[in-house]
């Protein structure tokens, strides 16, 4: 026979990942991190961490017939055994760090890859995620006032399987304005293009660990109006700008900024 | 009545291990708390995002996969009995090592869980090498993960040679343990007396197996626990183990989890691609990669297709190397097994991954 934890111990040791996982899905906050098909999953974990808990309070007072001292056997008052403090804190460790940061989302400028992104992550043929093997909607087009609307990653997968634009398309991503340095790294043709904001969202198959940036450079006049790390929706004619690098382009009509979208990343289910 | 007071015992490795995961934590976001909660703090530092954010995602992410896994060992812990694996392994001999690679869908868990599973598959008599065997093989050898694969990269022969990769590494890293007999290689004390049921030719490698749980003696026992077996039903059974489970793998995993995050936050995948391709440069950064990256097996496909830079043998070095050693990985190794063997287990894996790319190179 094992020898388990204390029931009030147990109790410490799983309130935690409790009230995290809880708090995600009450407040939709899991979008955050992870795939929202993920949500079931963190249904199932709740449950069992639930299940553990009354499972451990269910017991309360019962006696211990194995050692037949009809007691139960929780740690003594000043007892050196069980768990370490150490080993007790650190699983309240997710939950600090949550409570630390509030929800976060990943963004270029965060992860310090914004002249990167701009470099190669903006050209349709070296996407960040392979176009080809984005199981997508296969819904029919939607349209509004004339845009059809697409994620940025559908308009590179149009492109690369296709390779013909829509005429009129309406994306939105976050807005990524390029400092001098960034600009000056730039291949040659990106530079005569004069490439220097563009919108971006992460792609991510599972959670943001896996996240990759796919974008699409703004050109017009609409373009001076972008800052970083705010939320776009662009309207306008996609295009490919000449040169090796293809960077696709959206030609500005219009530029609105809009709240953040639930979920921020574009998520490729398999 | 009470007990006497228990015996101080001497902190382990996972007291050190959790008390400076607990110091990083707060090293690292100690500052971000207080200026959240004071009303002129000023905003946190942005790579301290995308840290919480590839800290709290993995920890999300994984924790279903933990518990069920955790839940797939407490069952195995109630109802296998214990002389069943020893005498299977026995009868099998060296061909039970590739059995138990091409068995391990029965128990299809991705990466996070299989390190639950194996431990429980220990504690039940199966032995070191056999172990080994199915902690490489599951997360590689699992429906879920090919046919993911499958979708990233639109094509059969990822999959295919990721399956066959997978299992060839598996097969022979357990073969080559099972060869080098390595000595003190388990975190926990291992078995004190072969199984008198399962025949003499089992020593050898029962000796490897994990201990039983011993029965808990009456009181005076030494233990901070309770009895909850004797006194529960089998939900209050299955609950106890899989809690208990739970909690010892954590502080593990979160600090594997702290590492791999800190890592992917100053250190860009990019960079580390742009090491470029080649027929030996290639396939070894791409192993790199996987190692830090520290991806879910059921994900990492997607991400691993998007080096176009790399070449067919690359890419499957990454899809083969990553769900059987990454950070993450690296640290919930420890809670089976002791430092040196792991290195051991690395040197090995590095080793047959190596030899099965170079295979992939010149069959392709």
């Amino acid at each position: 026979m094992r020898a388990f934890i204390a029931r009030h111990t147990r109790a410490w040791l799983l309130a935690p990942w409790i009230i995290l996982v809880g708090v995600m899905l009450a407040g939709g906050y899991y979008t955050f991190y992870v795939a929202a098909w993920h949500a079931w999953l963190q249904l199932i974990g709740l449950g069992l961490l639930v299940f553990c808990l009354l499972a451990t309070w269910g017991r309360r007072g019962a006696p211990a017939p194995a050692c037949g001292c009809g007691h139960d056997h929780g740690p003594e008052p000043g007892s050196k055994t069980g768990p370490s403090w150490p080993l007790l804190a650190v699983q309240w460790a997710p939950l600090f760090v949550f409570l630390a940061m509030g929800p976060t989302t990943l963004s270029l400028t965060s992860t310090g890859l914004g002249g990167q992104a701009a470099q190669s992550q903006a050209s349709a043929p070296h996407a960040p995620v392979n176009p080809l093997a984005t199981p997508l909607d296969d819904a029919p087009p939607r349209f509004e006032d004339g845009y059809q609307v697409l994620n940025i990653l559908e308009l590179h997968k149009i492109y690369v399987e296709k390779g013909v634009l829509p005429d009129k398309v309406q994306v939105l991503g976050r807005g990524y304005v390029l400092t001098p340095a960034e600009q000056a790294n730039l291949a040659e043709d990106q530079r005569a293009n004069q490439v220097g904001a563009f919108l971006y969202r992460f792609v991510i198959s599972c959670c943001t660990a896996d996240a990759r940036p796919a974008s699409v450079v703004l050109r017009g006049s609409g373009q001076g109006q972008v800052r970083t790390d705010s939320w776009y929706q662009a309207r306008g004619r996609p295009v490919v700008l000449p040169g090796p690098s293809r960077s696709l382009a959206i030609e500005l009509d219009e530029l609105k900024e809009i709240p953040a979208p639930d979920p921020p990343y574009i998520v490729v289910a398999f | 009545m009470t007990h006497p007071p228990h015996a101080a015992a001497k902190p382990g490795p996972d007291h050190y291990l959790a008390l400076t995961l607990g110091a990083g934590v707060l090293v690292v976001f100690g500052g971000a708390l207080v200026n959240r909660f004071l009303p002129l703090g000023s905003a946190p530092a942005p790579w301290l995002e995308a840290f919480a954010s590839y800290f709290l995602a993995i920890c999300l992410e994984a924790t279903p996969f933990i518990l069920l896994g955790a839940l797939l060992t407490a069952v195995l812990e109630l109802w296998l009995p214990p002389e069943v694996l020893p005498r299977i392994t026995a009868r099998l001999g060296l061909w039970g090592v590739p059995a138990v690679a091409l068995l391990a869908p029965l128990f299809p868990v991705c990466e996070c869980g299989v390190v639950m599973v194996a431990r429980g598959l220990l504690r039940k008599g199966l032995p070191l090498p056999h172990a080994v065997t199915y902690l490489l093989a599951a997360p590689i050898i699992n429906p879920t993960v090919l046919a993911a694969t499958y979708i990233a990269y639109q094509d059969l022969a990822h999959p295919v040679w990721r399956g066959l990769g997978g299992l060839v590494v598996a097969v022979a890293v357990g073969w080559a343990v099972l060869a080098i007999k390595p000595r003190s290689a388990l975190a926990a004390e291992p078995a004190p007396a072969p199984n008198p049921t399962a025949g003499p030719a089992v020593q050898p490698l029962d000796s490897l197996a994990l201990a039983p749980e011993p029965p808990s003696p009456a009181c005076g026992c030494g233990h901070d626990h309770d009895h909850s077996p004797a006194q529960g039903g089998v939900l209050a059974r299955v609950a106890g183990h899989l809690a208990d489970d739970f909690a010892e793998m954590m502080p593990y995993f979160l600090a594997g989890v702290f590492l791999a995050s800190a890592i992917k936050t100053f250190l860009s995948a990019s960079l580390l691609a742009s090491l470029g391709g080649g027929v030996f440069l290639g396939p070894l950064t791409m192993m790199v990669l996987a190692a830090v990256l520290s991806l879910c097996s059921e994900a990492d496909a997607f991400v691993a297709a998007s080096f176009t830079e790399f070449s067919f043998p690359a890419h499957v070095a990454f899809l083969v190397l990553g769900p059987m050693f990454d950070l993450k990985l690296l640290l919930a190794y420890r809670l089976i097994f002791r430092g040196r063997f792991i290195v051991l287990l690395a040197a090995l894996v590095w080793l047959g991954v190596s030899l099965m790319v170079a295979g992939v190179t010149v069959l392709r």
